[in-house]
């Protein structure tokens, strides 16, 4: 078996395929630049090559493609969500992400595995009581399961009514899911230059040229680019680029943390979720368990691990999955996440004419990458901006009008 | 911060919400919570450095009256 294989690499008619264009010197011009390679990046560059004939596209990360907070997350897909303008458009990203392999023909290793959030006391039900009613007049599959349910789906999980806070309830997300989130972003980038657009990694963004209300240049560490438009998609710097077009935004950075352990024989389904006891986890397909939990308390711009981190995710896991106690951390890492105060994005225009902004991702980005994608670039190849993204403009804010998801998002409070 | 009394909603909005995020050297207020000591640090959030802590003595001497809980201007 071994030797096929070897035959097979050194056969001259399965040539090394490329997925991204080789670097070479920018352009003078570009009509749209994209700022930040992630996922959100990549996916607006090739919606805009594929569907809007806009090809004319530079997409300038200023590290390597996809390494921000798309490396970085726990990769989970779900649109349980509490807002009618929030579960509507999460659910939009859900629907693409199951036909997102047959999109860009590239394997996001997609897994429909199911998404369960425990409750722990009788005010959590009531929330998950209240979601699952909006979510299935959404046409979103959510309902409140009980017990019993709940020992069918995750058979190994700890039920005893002798722990500290014992499970009562929990809310059953059928449509949950996760996927390679790598893959995710290198699917859209290989789309997106095989159409034309070209992407620039180490290649910084230091300064954006605004000349009477409109965008006409950005200078990077590799020379100054005239651009018709700008979108910025760089998450966790989004403040610090956005300082650079005066743009004032309402974020603090956050670090949020994550670790995975070595992989395991398949021993657990769904996406499982505690807000009570700060913990989410699930079993990869490679058989690792990747496990998340609550942001740092305190802004920072730095992506370490803490000890103190690795302690608190440890010991919530185990009081839901006990028979972890003997697995071994692989690894541990963390994101830097630019927080909003409704825990909701923000999308679409900004104070200036061609400047475009897709920031505000907090814990909640990759699960939106596809419809970030669709939407942002529909935005900037018509100008106008879409309905469904049309809650979460950065006016918003100015009028009082947040769209509070903090319920439905994160597992820190 | 702007007097919540006069200003316009829009600078009231500005105020609530938005904020620097810096990338760089900031100062805080920080609360050691077991014997709720309130002081000051100099907190680098790029590196996660402690750059310098202050006693709040080190900066106040004289008590600070603000304007709007001054008698007379209470609502």
């Amino acid at each position: 078996m071994p030797f096929g294989l070897l035959k097979y690499g050194l056969r001259k008619q399965y040539p090394a395929e490329h997925h991204f264009t080789p670097t070479q010197d920018l352009k003078a011009q570009y009509d749209v630049v994209i700022i930040g390679g992630g996922g959100h990046g990549c996916a607006i560059a090739y919606n805009l090559a594929k569907y809007h004939g806009v090809n004319n596209v530079a997409i300038l990360e200023k590290s390597y493609l996809g390494g921000g907070n798309t490396a970085r997350n726990t990769a989970v897909i779900r649109s349980n969500y509490l807002t009618e303008s929030g579960v509507n458009f999460y659910s939009e990203s859900v629907k693409l992400y199951n036909d997102l392999s047959n999109e860009f023909n590239y394997n996001v290793m997609m897994e429909n595995r199911g998404q369960l959030t425990l409750a722990h006391s009788d005010a959590a039900i009531r929330s998950f009581r209240w979601r699952a009613e909006v979510n299935k007049h959404l046409g979103v599959k959510s309902e409140l399961i009980d017990r019993q349910t709940i020992c069918e789906l995750v058979p190994n999980l700890n039920m005893s009514e002798d722990s500290r806070f014992p499970i009562m309830a929990g809310l059953w997300h059928a449509d949950g899911a996760t996927a390679r989130h790598d893959a995710v972003a290198w699917g859209y980038a290989k789309g997106a230059c095989d159409r034309g657009v070209e992407l620039h990694q180490l290649t910084e963004v230091q300064d954006i040229e605004i000349t009477n209300g409109r965008v006409t240049a950005v200078k990077t560490n590799r020379g100054r680019v005239a651009c018709g438009a700008v979108v910025q998609a760089v998450a966790g710097a989004s403040s610090v680029v956005a300082k650079k077009a005066n743009i004032p935004l309402p974020i603090h950075c956050y670090p949020l943390q994550a670790m995975v352990t070595q992989p395991y024989k398949p021993i657990l389904t769904p996406h499982v979720s505690s807000p009570h006891v700060h913990v989410y986890v699930h079993q990869t397909s490679r058989g690792e368990f990747v496990i998340g939990g609550g942001s740092d308390p305190y802004p920072l711009y730095n992506t370490r691990a803490t000890l103190d981190q690795r302690e608190s995710l440890s010991s919530a896991v185990l009081e839901l999955f006990p028979f972890l106690a003997q697995a071994r951390l692989l690894r541990q890492w963390a994101g830097t996440t630019d927080m909003t105060p409704d825990y909701s994005p923000i999308m679409g225009l900004s104070p200036i004419e061609n400047y475009y902004l897709d920031a505000g991702w907090g814990t909640w980005g990759f699960k939106a990458t596809p419809i970030c994608g669709v939407t942002m670039a529909e935005l900037v190849a018509t100008k106008k901006v879409p309905e469904l993204i049309r809650p979460f403009e950065l006016e918003r804010f100015y009028r009082f009008e947040q769209v509070n998801e903090a319920g439905a998002t994160a597992a820190s409070h | 911060m702007p007097d919540h009394m006069s200003s316009s909603s829009r600078e009231w909005a500005e105020y609530v919400f938005f904020h620097d995020n810096e990338a760089g050297i900031v100062t805080e207020w920080w609360c050691h919570t077991a014997s709720s000591f309130w002081f000051l640090a100099q907190r680098d959030t790029i590196t996660d450095e402690i750059v310098r802590t202050f006693r709040t003595d080190e900066f106040f001497q004289n008590r600070v009256d603000f304007e709007v809980f001054k008698s007379g201007n209470e609502s």
